[in-house]
């Protein structure tokens, strides 16, 4: 008999970035760090978004800069699908087991 | 777009490729969009950013030095161990055969009391004899545990790191453990109170006697000499960087990927042979002569040293001219 799949895991940090992602879009690391209102750190936030890229919760490309434009280019991250599946079954389970703590 | 920064050209030297891309490309490219803050707001979240992932990769990456190469690591560091008690073994028997002819015949002038437990007397004489094993333990923990192995770049990178614990290891047990352990078995075997010697003595402790017996008319003699056990133990204490990076040079030619129990076991007796007449050299030569007692002291870890880097760098251009 196989042993069964542990069920995904998402931490408050991963929840907050994926509810962001999935209101306003793709987005810069400092627009979330922006949109979470004090919630995401400049400091950690590339390490939460590398972690969930690891997890399939994220996808990230480079900019798209114009011709000419110096300097490294910046990382745009969008949630996939199976992070916004994720996202939605964890918001359910926390909205059955402690309503107070559902969005 | 140019990923040429001078900050990304330093840490690609240590950072892994996902970490540049995920971690430090993307808080570099920040500060390019964020002109108007100061610079080194910036760089601060750069190492906030570091730092963090250094920590939450740390069960990830711990959990893969101890699996990749069929647990090479944790077989080098286990073997290593066990080679180093195994090998002190001897020399805590020995003076514990004291107590056993007590047993035997009764008590012998001047030996160990009666009253003295043999688990005691071995728990007392073990940090000494361990501080010599703990070194010289690699020379047979490496070649066995990496025998038939190719010393890849990432081996002998964890396997360096490993040398630096055992090097805290021997450090711990020298300074730390071993004065206390010795002076408790000197008040043991005496059956009252006795003044600490060289070796019963922290290094700060050692460092004061030199500083107050620098004074006086006639002592030069014993201040090199105290000078001279300060330098060996620090010499003791960074053994395993020599003698590990030795064996790892053994490991990797030939004749050691072939037999690796032959270098194991020449390279342990060869080591714990020549140290016990090399200190009654360099003491004689302390007496008898103006060398500085850092050099005597310090004298077999860099020839041991040169000669892992020499055996290592003929196993390099062995292996160069091989794939040309």
């Amino acid at each position: 008999m196989s042993t069964p799949k542990a069920p995904p895991r998402l931490s408050p940090k991963e929840a907050l970035v994926l509810d962001l992602l999935a209101h306003h879009g793709d987005l810069y690391g400092l627009q979330l760090v922006a949109a979470s209102k004090g919630h995401l750190k400049r400091g950690t936030v590339y390490v939460t978004l590398g972690r969930m890229e690891d997890k399939g919760y994220v996808t990230s490309r480079a900019e798209v800069a114009p011709d000419g434009a110096g300097g490294l280019p910046r990382r745009l991250y969008e949630a996939t699908p199976y992070g916004l599946r994720v996202l939605k079954a964890w918001s359910l389970m926390l909205q059955h087991l402690s309503p107070e703590h559902a969005r | 777009m140019t990923i040429d920064h001078p900050v990304r050209r330093l840490l690609a030297r240590v950072c892994s490729d996902a970490t540049l891309a995920r971690i430090v490309d993307p808080t570099l490219a920040d500060m390019r969009v964020e002109s108007n803050r100061p610079a080194w707001l910036g760089y601060l979240a750069l190492v906030r950013a570091l730092a963090a992932h250094g920590v939450m990769s740390l069960p990830d990456r711990a959990s893969r030095v101890w699996r990749d190469d069929d647990r090479a690591m944790p077989r080098l560091a286990a073997l290593s161990l066990t080679a180093a008690f195994v090998t002190a073994l001897p020399f805590v028997l020995m003076p514990m055969l004291g107590p056993a002819r007590m047993a035997l015949v009764g008590p012998i002038d001047g030996m160990i009391p009666r009253s003295a437990r043999t688990a005691e007397m071995f728990l007392l004489l073990l940090p000494q004899a361990m501080a010599l094993t703990l070194p010289a333990a690699l020379l047979v923990g490496v070649p066995i545990a990496l025998r038939g192995r190719s010393i890849t770049p990432r081996i002998r990178r964890r396997g360096i790191a490993l040398l630096v614990l055992f090097a805290i290891a021997t450090g711990i047990v020298i300074d730390r453990i071993m004065p206390t352990t010795n002076q408790t078995y000197r008040v043991l075997v005496s059956g009252q109170p006795v003044p600490r010697g060289p070796n019963e003595t922290a290094f700060a402790g050692l460092r004061r006697q030199i500083a107050a017996l620098k004074g006086f008319h006639g002592s030069d003699e014993h201040v090199r000499f105290l000078e001279y056990r300060i330098h060996l133990r620090m010499a003791l204490i960074a053994a395993p960087l020599p003698l590990g990076l030795l064996a790892l040079a053994l490991t990797g030619t030939r004749f050691g990927r072939r037999r690796p129990w032959l270098v194991a076991v020449v390279g342990l007796a060869g080591y714990l042979l020549m140290l016990f007449p090399l200190d009654l050299a360099a003491r004689t030569l302390i007496q008898r002569t103006a060398l500085p007692p850092a050099l005597l002291a310090w004298f077999p870890m860099i020839v041991i040293a040169l000669l892992a880097l020499t055996i290592q760098r003929r196993a390099s251009t062995a292996a160069s001219a091989a794939c040309a």
